[in-house]
């Protein structure tokens, strides 16, 4: 054959879309740590779980949808993958629109049906990208079988690359910028397809054209927060303007100005106070108001601030000069500090860009508190910078939100567990003290919970009898905890009394407490929060069980959901004996939780299960006797076991990562990474030893699962004051060996139902992916339950299940061998 | 035959249920609908009376309650609503408060006629009309423009000239007009506006519902001491949580 007639030819030979399939990769994972950014802005959470649940539906969704279409597919693949990848760079943009034309409203999903309609609609339409993505993967996969080892390694390298920028992205970019920088990406991945797959590259590039064309001037805003958060609610006030907002990893920073009507906040206010606050600015993350910007350069306008419940550590007997004030938000208290005569402040904040509102932007409101001499501003998670630090301070105050509706319950925070407690009172002066600000609810919650894990710390430091260390009092709709290393003394409850008495604030609890002085300026019925205060101290052999119970477990870092204050074993025993009271008792976000799982439930049977169903009993192959039931319990354990196990270290991880969104890149890039590459070396081993290497492997992820367990808080303690590169790196050097071995047993059994079941090779597919879909909806609920080493646990054990389900014996299995093996197996 | 007299005879009365559902005076039902409601509104108090320390609503808040018509402070899309014991929503986050609600707060603020009401948040307008027919002269103040507008016309539609409204900062409530008998202040923030405590007449009464948008975890009572010193009772803790709202 002449040159250039090979040259043509091999020009018109599809080739494998390599360099398209890591970028559609690096996109996808890009976009699902997107999403979580997204769910944090537009609704009430970043909702990690419910971003990996909707990728994997997607996934899930695809490969039955290419087990179903996939011949005819095959026979237009150009046109096939195109259209796929075009339509998940539109889709990526469109769906995270028309998800929030939904206008879902969580909090009112306790009452309203249709919210569930609303919530099911949302997560369906947020599925449709990763549906497309996975088509584009799965049908370059199928195609191109020879080059499957290329093909997936490009594929974890493209979502290790995702993670990485996404990662840069959200430090720089706003959720707009990224929404549309994944929509170019997606459909640059369109044309380097269309180009190796031969096909009409001209009208891949004029149809990417129109679309980005069309969906840039589509929606002016892409991510919009919802009419019900807290900012949408300040811009619909007369006068409101924004005046600012700053994107950085730790969120979206938003400043609302408003001259006409303030946003004025003094949390804690004594009812008895004649001063309030100077200010216009309220601050919003991700949507979220933390607080207002007081102007502090009228003396006058620092008044209210002696009038607070924060303000009862100053007017103590002790002499505070250095302080700690952890999570500063909008510095209220460093300024309180300050204004006290402190000397020395420690502001921290994991925020960044709280400090440049503060420091930068706002800094003539407030210079004193971006003196440095004055205050020393660290930029890192509370836990991390008391665990580096070897200083002793006089002070250490901490605030504590949560959501009056309990929006927030499964919110994940390690800066007030029984283990946070105890590293700050190592940090305090022998007559130091830890002060804890938070809302009060009823029924008591978030308060009696962090006196009993206050208490709880004070057993762990040594001190056996902490009721004498403690004192609560509550004001309007909020309470405070002071804490001591040592006994509070006479003094000091004589000048607990006394600001109490001045300002009205009443006693939750001190060490003398009487019931004749409690209950008398903010008046319940009946004095509950001393009752279940003095039930506590007395220890817990006289706690009460039910809800009671629930609401005063300590926090800790295992279960670290302190604004959640029912189990489900009490709700679901509430609900069986029909008592009326039992949704006061229930949080808004864990209901909300709870109905994800349901839709998410419903939709991977759906959209996994049923069609692959349908079409599979039809068919005329049976598969050998006992292998059904093997595939069945195998793969599901394997689903479910995998992503507990991911989305627990994504929980765990983000006490030594300090914030969600770095556990989530890197544990997601690091399971993607390792353990694809534990299932590519899986694949190039033989078949004959099957058993033994998932028994190796059982064994590896056992042993290396529960070391982990045992020893990881005391390891990663020790590194807790390495920077964040060095911790990341750690951290994908710590998950690499457990991912690598999480990666085999998937393959191993695989390339068993290969050779001996082909007709079962589908439905271990699906079966995967629709408990992958709902064990990672459901791990948060479990973790809530049982906390993250019950999770770990249960991963734990579906992986030593494996070996005894018997699915890599199936060669050994008398009955398999009679079962004639059908033309396409290797 | 038979058979076309049967399919005849099943043509002509279902033809004639409809004609009747169709003539039918549609009030009829709307009033059963707002009877349900009360009287569930009612029963839930009955039930309620060792938390509330009362067992009944007076008759005078009995008959406001009735009279003001609730479905026309609720937006178009949302009226098959309005006679449901349960919020609504009403545009820009916001929501009407569940009919229960507005009774405890209306029976707690113990209004007589001609006492000066002032009401921090307009929201609907809905609690400004109950407090309006009980012969309040009410002044109230919404922050939302496009509220405030709406509560307005259609304050304005039914007649209720004795509530006074504008758009503005309520924070320092209505200096002209104060001192008031009464204040409802449904847009609270983190803590209670001084200057608005110093408004209240020493005997008046101050109420608050607290909690998220829709599950309010108390009503708060504030009202002031011999000294003029503030106090607050919380009604309706624990055992209770009705779903309530205006913000």
């Amino acid at each position: 054959m002449p040159l250039y007639h090979r040259a043509l030819s091999s020009d018109l030979v599809p080739r494998a879309p390599l360099a398209s399939v890591a970028l559609i990769s690096a996109t996808a994972l890009a976009y699902e740590v997107l999403l979580t950014r997204i769910f944090a802005i537009v609704h009430w959470h970043h909702l990690i779980a419910i971003a990996i649940s909707l990728a994997l539906l997607g996934y899930g969704a695809s490969g039955t949808f290419l087990v179903l279409a996939g011949n005819r597919l095959q026979r237009h693949l150009g046109v096939a993958y195109v259209v796929n990848a075009i339509g998940f760079a539109a889709s990526a943009v469109v769906c995270v629109v028309l998800a929030q034309d939904v206008n879902l409203d969580p909090e009112a999903l306790a009452w309203e049906p249709s919210e569930i309609a609303r919530l099911a609609v949302a997560f369906l339409v947020l599925m449709v990208p990763f549906f497309a993505a996975a088509n584009c993967i799965g049908m370059a996969l199928w195609h191109f079988q020879r080059e499957i080892p290329r093909l997936y390694g490009l594929d974890l390298l493209g979502a290790g690359i995702g993670a990485l920028l996404i990662l840069l992205g959200l430090s720089r970019l706003s959720p707009d910028t990224l929404l549309l920088t994944c929509m170019a990406a997606g459909l640059i991945a369109a044309l380097l397809g269309a180009r190796a797959l031969r096909w009409h590259l001209g009208a891949t590039a004029l149809t990417s054209a129109a679309v980005a064309v069309a969906v840039m001037t589509w929606s002016p805003q892409l991510v919009v927060p919802s009419a019900h958060k807290d900012l949408s609610r300040a811009l619909a006030v007369h006068g409101a303007s924004l005046d600012s907002t700053m994107h950085g990893v730790a969120g979206s920073v938003s400043v609302v100005r408003n001259a006409a009507i303030p946003p004025r906040s003094a949390p804690g206010l004594s009812l008895q106070s004649s001063a309030f606050p100077k200010q216009e600015h309220a601050v919003f993350v991700n949507g979220d108001r933390i607080g207002a910007l007081a102007d502090y350069s009228d003396e006058a306008a620092t008044d209210y601030l002696a009038d607070l419940l924060s303000a009862l550590p100053y007017v103590l007997p002790i002499n505070i000069e250095r302080v700690a004030v952890l999570n500063v938000g909008t510095g209220l208290r460093v300024q309180q500090a300050l204004q006290y005569g402190a000397r020395q402040v420690v502001a921290v904040e994991p925020n960044p860009q709280l400090r440049e509102v503060l420091c930068t932007h706002y800094r003539p409101l407030h210079q004193a508190l971006c003196d440095p001499t004055a205050v020393q501003w660290q930029v890192q998670s509370a836990r991390t910078f008391i665990a580096r630090s070897e200083e002793r301070f006089d002070l250490i105050s901490l605030a504590v939100d949560a959501e009056p509706s309990g929006l927030d319950a499964m919110a994940v925070g390690y800066a007030s567990t029984t283990e946070a407690m105890s590293l700050y009172l190592s940090r305090l002066r022998p007559m130091g003290l830890l002060s804890l600000v938070g809302p009060t609810r009823m029924p008591p919650r978030l308060s009696l919970r962090l006196l009993n894990t206050a208490r709880q710390a004070l057993l762990a430091s040594g001190i056996d009898s902490p009721s004498d260390h403690i004192a609560m009092l509550r004001g309007w709709q909020r309470f405070i905890l002071v804490v001591s290393p040592a006994p509070l003394g006479a003094a000091r409850l004589e000048a607990i009394r006394r600001f109490a008495s001045t300002l009205a604030f009443d006693l939750i609890w001190l060490p003398d407490i009487e019931a004749a002085e409690v209950n008398q300026f903010q008046r319940l019925s009946a004095p509950l929060f001393y009752e279940e205060a003095v039930q506590m101290m007395r220890g817990s052999a006289s706690i009460s069980g039910g809800f009671s119970r629930s609401r005063r477990q300590p926090v800790t870092d295992d279960r670290p959901f302190p604004a959640l204050s029912a189990r489900w074993s009490q709700i679901v025993g509430a609900l069986a004996a029909g008592s009326p009271a039992v949704w006061a008792q229930v949080d808004t976000g864990w209901l909300v939780s709870v109905a994800i799982l349901g839709v998410v439930t419903v939709a991977a049977l759906v959209l996994i299960i049923v069609p692959l169903a349908f079409v599979q009993l039809g068919r005329r192959q049976r598969p050998p006797p006992g292998a059904s039931v093997r595939t069945l319990i195998y793969f599901a354990l394997i689903g479910g076991g995998f992503l507990m196990m991911e989305i627990a270290w994504i929980q765990q991880l983000q006490l030594f990562l300090g914030h969600p969104v770095y556990a989530t890149t890197v544990v997601l890039a690091a399971f993607l990474a390792f353990a694809g590459l534990g299932s590519l070396w899986s694949q190039t081993r033989s078949v004959e030893s099957t058993h033994r290497r998932l028994v190796l492997a059982v064994v590896a992820i056992v042993v290396l699962g529960l070391l982990y367990l045992l020893l990881l808080p005391d390891w990663l303690a020790m590194l807790a004051e390495r920077p964040i590169g060095q911790r990341i790196l750690v951290t994908g050097v710590m998950l690499a060996p457990l991912a690598f071995a999480m990666g085999t047993p998937f393959p191993i059994a695989l390339s068993m139902l290969g050779r001996y079941a082909p007709m079962l090779t589908p439905w271990a597919w699906g079966i995967n992916g629709c408990v992958s879909v709902i064990a990672a909806a459901s791990t948060p609920l479990v973790a809530s339950e049982l906390g993250f080493s019950g999770v770990m646990l249960i991963a734990l054990t579906t992986y030593v299940l494996l070996p005894w389900v018997g699915l890599t014996k199936l060669r050994n299995d008398p009955r398999v061998a009679t079962v004639p093996r059908p033309a396409s197996s290797r | 035959m038979p058979k076309t007299l049967f399919v005849s005879a099943a043509g002509f009365f279902l033809t004639w249920v409809f004609a009747c559902a169709a003539i039918a005076d549609p009030d009829s039902s709307e009033e059963a609908a707002k009877r349900h409601l009360w009287a569930d509104v009612e029963s839930q108090i009955d039930s309620l009376s060792l938390e509330l320390g009362f067992d009944s609503l007076s008759p005078a808040v009995r008959e406001s309650l009735r009279e003001v018509p609730r479905v026309q402070f609720i937006p178009r899309d949302r009226r098959h609503l309005a006679h449901e014991n349960r919020p609504v929503p009403i545009g820009f986050g916001q929501t009407i408060s569940q009919p229960l609600i507005v009774a405890l707060m209306t029976e707690l603020l113990d209004i007589q006629p001609g006492d000066r009401v002032f009401e921090l948040g307009t929201g609907s307008g809905y609690q400004a009309a109950v407090l309006a027919e009980l012969g309040a002269e009410v002044h109230s103040v919404e922050i939302i423009p496009e509220l405030a507008e709406r509560a307005r016309a259609t304050l304005d539609r039914l007649g209720y000239e004795n509530v006074h409204t504008r758009i503005g900062d309520g924070y320092f409530g209505w200096p002209e007009v104060a001192p008031f008998d009464a204040i409802v202040v449904t847009a609270a923030g983190d803590h209670i506006p001084p200057p608005l405590l110093r408004q209240l007449k020493p005997d008046g009464r101050m109420v608050i519902p607290v909690g998220g948008r829709y599950a309010a975890q108390k009503l708060v009572l504030v009202t002031l001491d011999e000294q003029g010193r503030a106090r607050t009772r919380e009604i309706l803790p624990v055992t209770f949580v009705p779903l309530t709202g205006d913000r």
